[in-house]
């Protein structure tokens, strides 16, 4: 179904090169919610694997051609580059925030994005 | 700066080495079909031509001469989905009903199936039979679009509604405007399972008692539910080549539930060939298509043209389907001016369609 192909590589495209994006430019800070702390961070990226994971997966590569697929690859490289110089300044955790109630949403956040990957790869 | 640059270069880097190491590769299955000598060389060249099959294709021949096959890691009896081809069994099913008295052509549905006064009810069967009915693809419902966005995501079965939900969705459609080819399997399951009503008993049950039964497909089935499945029944690969459920397709069986093998469906085409098969009237073309095209009783018909210049490459026309399931590909094209006859099936949902008309295009 191309609708499904299309949302999958709109994902794919927008979702690392969102958060290559935020990290990336100097002002103003970081606006993605979840990169104003070294543990969302980490779920955001998290996030962004199994969507590369999803894509390769899913998307119809007999169609689409191969080497299309350096450009997530080089969007999430993008990211990381922004997350390792962005690293040094954030909090564990996000301030100003309930830090119980944060913890549990990033619990399920990781199982939600598990589950994922286990319908995928089933 | 010197950092940014270290860390350009390091992103640079891991693009290149991620990326070439995860680089996907789409499915090339071997080239090194057996079976008939001739037959596995066009095949082979086939197939290194139009990628997307992964693991198993099966090919028939048919013409005076008999029967040729030729596979990659398939056999003339290996068991394949045959997707939408099925919609032929249903058509022939509809021809049969015409000629035994059951139905008429101009039959409204609502007479076969409980519609009560909807707009469904006033579609024809030959409507249905011919795509011309304003029905679309599929129901139209919320529950539709994410069913099928879930079995994409899952490579299951999108198709789970039983005869009753079936109908319902025929009551809740509003079709459009009728008398333009639009393409429905929603249509062609309604259409199967009126046919199925009109002769008092189930559709798998009329497939097999007035097509598979006498043709001597001994092989084909319906399984319907999943349930229906024999206990070591095959199943494919999605384009991307992850392994895919098995689609029985519940009450939607009519537009595209059969299982067969490469055997069987050259029993199939042998006796459309000879215009024996039962329900032969449903392959006469009397609906424009579009495109040049035009459409019987599901079976289309075309004018063959190549593959690589995109031109005519005769006036002859051919008859032709296609089908698709979440892990198998199908493809028969019956040329009856030459008596031949070509099987296409494929255990991955990539288009076989340019290998079958390739092959009906060599043999000419």
């Amino acid at each position: 179904m191309i609708i499904f192909q299309v949302i999958i590589g709109f994902l794919t495209l927008s979702y690392p090169g969102g958060i290559a994006f935020s990290l990336l430019r100097r002002t103003p800070p970081p606006k993605v919610a979840a990169s104003r702390s070294r543990v969302g961070l980490a779920v955001e990226f998290l996030d962004a694997a199994v969507m590369l994971l999803v894509a390769h997966t899913l998307l119809d590569w007999t169609s689409i051609p191969p080497l299309l697929w350096f450009i997530p690859v080089a969007l999430l490289a993008a990211a990381l580059v922004g997350a390792v110089l962005a690293w040094a300044d954030l909090p564990v955790w996000r301030a100003g925030k309930p830090l119980r109630r944060t913890q549990v949403f990033t619990v399920l956040h990781v199982l939600v994005t598990v589950a994922i990957v286990v319908v995928v790869l089933a | 700066m010197k950092r940014r640059l270290t860390l350009v270069a390091a992103a640079a880097v891991f693009t290149l080495v991620a990326g070439g190491l995860t680089l996907p590769r789409p499915p090339q299955p071997s080239t090194d079909a057996q079976g008939d000598a001739a037959l596995s060389t066009l095949l082979g060249d086939a197939l290194q031509r139009n990628p997307g099959a992964l693991d198993a294709v099966s090919v028939a021949v048919i013409d005076d001469s008999g029967v040729s096959h030729a596979g990659v890691r398939s056999g003339p009896d290996t068991e394949f989905e045959i997707g939408s081809v099925t919609k032929t069994f249903t058509a022939a099913l509809f021809a049969d009903a015409i000629t035994r008295g059951e139905v008429t052509a101009e039959q409204p549905l609502g007479e076969l199936l409980d519609l009560g006064d909807t707009a469904a009810a006033s579609i024809t069967l030959e409507q249905l039979a011919t795509h011309t009915s304003g029905l679309p693809r599929l129901p139209l419902s919320l529950g539709t679009f994410v069913g099928a966005l879930w079995s994409q995501f899952s490579a299951g079965d999108p198709y789970t509604a039983d005869v009753d939900q079936l109908v319902a969705q025929a009551r809740a459609t509003t079709p459009g405007e009728p008398g333009t080819v639009q393409y429905s399997n929603f249509g062609m399951a309604l259409l199967g399972q009126a046919l199925a009503a009109a002769a008092d008993t189930e559709y798998a049950s009329l497939v097999a008692e007035r097509l598979t039964g006498p043709l001597g497909m001994d092989a084909s089935y319906l399984p319907v539910e999943t349930s229906g499945l024999k206990t070591d029944a095959p199943t494919g690969y999605t384009a991307s080549g992850r392994s895919a459920k098995a689609w029985t397709l519940k009450a939607n069986a009519p537009a595209g539930g059969l299982r067969s093998s490469a055997a069987d469906m050259a029993l199939y085409a042998r006796a459309l060939l000879d215009g024996t098969a039962p329900g032969i009237a449903a392959l006469e073309p009397t609906t424009d298509a579009g495109g040049g095209d035009r459409i019987g009783y599901a079976w289309f018909t075309s004018i063959l043209r190549s593959t690589t210049t995109g031109k005519n490459t005769s006036e002859t026309p051919f008859t032709w389907h296609n089908g698709m399931t979440g892990g198998y590909a199908a493809f028969i094209g019956l040329d009856f001016e030459a008596g031949r006859a070509i099987v296409v099936l494929s255990n991955t949902a990539a288009s076989v369609d340019t290998i079958g008309v390739e092959l009906l295009e060599a043999a000419r």
